[in-house]
């Protein structure tokens, strides 16, 4: 129908056809992972509480006189002993707030948000 | 029993609160009589500060003796505990205070300062030798609530003296930082054996 209004599916058509477009050309470079470091000092995590992006690297430096953990409540991780000036680093792989501290010492509590 | 236990470990800490306070008031004591002697008339210098109540050759060696303590107490727990809690907890003395007590022999070596020891460590090491014999004394559940019940209490009494003579009194920068990372470990410990001491009376 030369001339009339594209009917509702070709339309629809189109919409999804410039999205893929836009998500094959318009988004910007990957995002790089990035590296976070959290300092184990004085019986606490330094920082307490931290966001990263989903495939950030989180590495636990032991800058403590004794040996520490970092172990996830839910068991998504656990680095077993850190000896001080030792380090340990993961990858945390799932989404959402996951509390976690330390095996050895009850009272150390902190949390990453995975986004 | 464990209120005994409790007690002496009580009156072992208000000794050494007196010992120390009896070195704080003689010195006291020195420099008030100093202020009274009528200074000669040609002396313009300004009066030199009192000697802290305990040296820093003085801190190394109370420092070094209450880990010590610890250790041996944790020692004699591991064998002798029958609660798994408290199984792992005196395991976890022995490491951390292991571990301390090597940061603290290591700064002593860098700094050149040999432990020395004084009324207060002597008076530390000799309370805390009375009450470990009277907590092996005990077996079984009755020994693991003593063994909690001192670790609170002493945990306490180290935290008092740390806040109230240790970091005060020291004289190096080093060695006042030691202190100050040390008194985190002593709260943690004192923490965790609450809870432990919670569970048991449970």
């Amino acid at each position: 129908m030369p001339g009339g209004r594209p009917s509702p599916l070709f339309a629809r058509g189109l919409l999804v056809a410039a999205l893929a477009l836009c998500s094959a050309h318009c988004a910007g470079p990957a995002r790089k992972p990035a590296l976070h470091r959290i300092v184990i000092r004085r019986f606490s995590y330094q920082p307490a509480a931290l966001e990263i992006a989903a495939g950030d690297t989180v590495e636990w430096v032991n800058d403590d006189i004794v040996p520490h953990t970092s172990t996830a409540r839910s068991g998504a991780w656990d680095s077993k002993s850190i000896s001080p000036e030792g380090s340990w680093r993961t990858v945390p792989a799932r989404k959402g707030t996951e509390p976690y501290g330390c095996l050895f010492h009850p009272s150390m509590k902190a949390f990453l948000v995975v986004r | 029993m464990s209120r005994t236990v409790g007690n002496i470990t009580r009156s072992a800490a208000l000794l050494l609160a007196l010992t120390l306070a009896a070195g704080v008031t003689s010195c006291g004591k020195k420099q008030q009589a100093a202020e009274t002697t009528p200074a000669p008339a040609e002396s313009t210098a300004t009066a030199t500060p009192p000697p802290p109540a305990v040296s820093d050759a003085n801190i190394a060696a109370i420092v070094v003796d209450a880990d010590s303590i610890d250790i041996k107490n944790g020692l004699v727990a591991k064998k002798m505990a029958k609660n798994a809690q408290v199984k792992a907890f005196a395991q976890q003395m022995i490491t951390d205070h292991t571990s301390v007590n090597k940061k603290a022999t290591d700064l002593a070596t860098k700094l050149s300062l040999t432990p020395e020891e004084n009324e207060t460590s002597r008076q530390l090491v000799s309370n805390a030798d009375a009450t470990r014999d009277a907590i092996k004394a005990k077996t079984g559940a009755n020994f693991d609530k003593a063994y909690i019940d001192n670790e609170v209490a002493y945990h306490e009494a180290v935290l008092d003296m740390l806040d109230k003579t240790l970091i005060p009194n020291a004289q190096n920068a080093d060695l006042k930082s030691l202190l100050e990372s040390v008194k985190p470990a002593f709260q943690a410990h004192l923490d965790h054996a609450k809870q432990v001491q919670a569970t048991l009376s449970k």
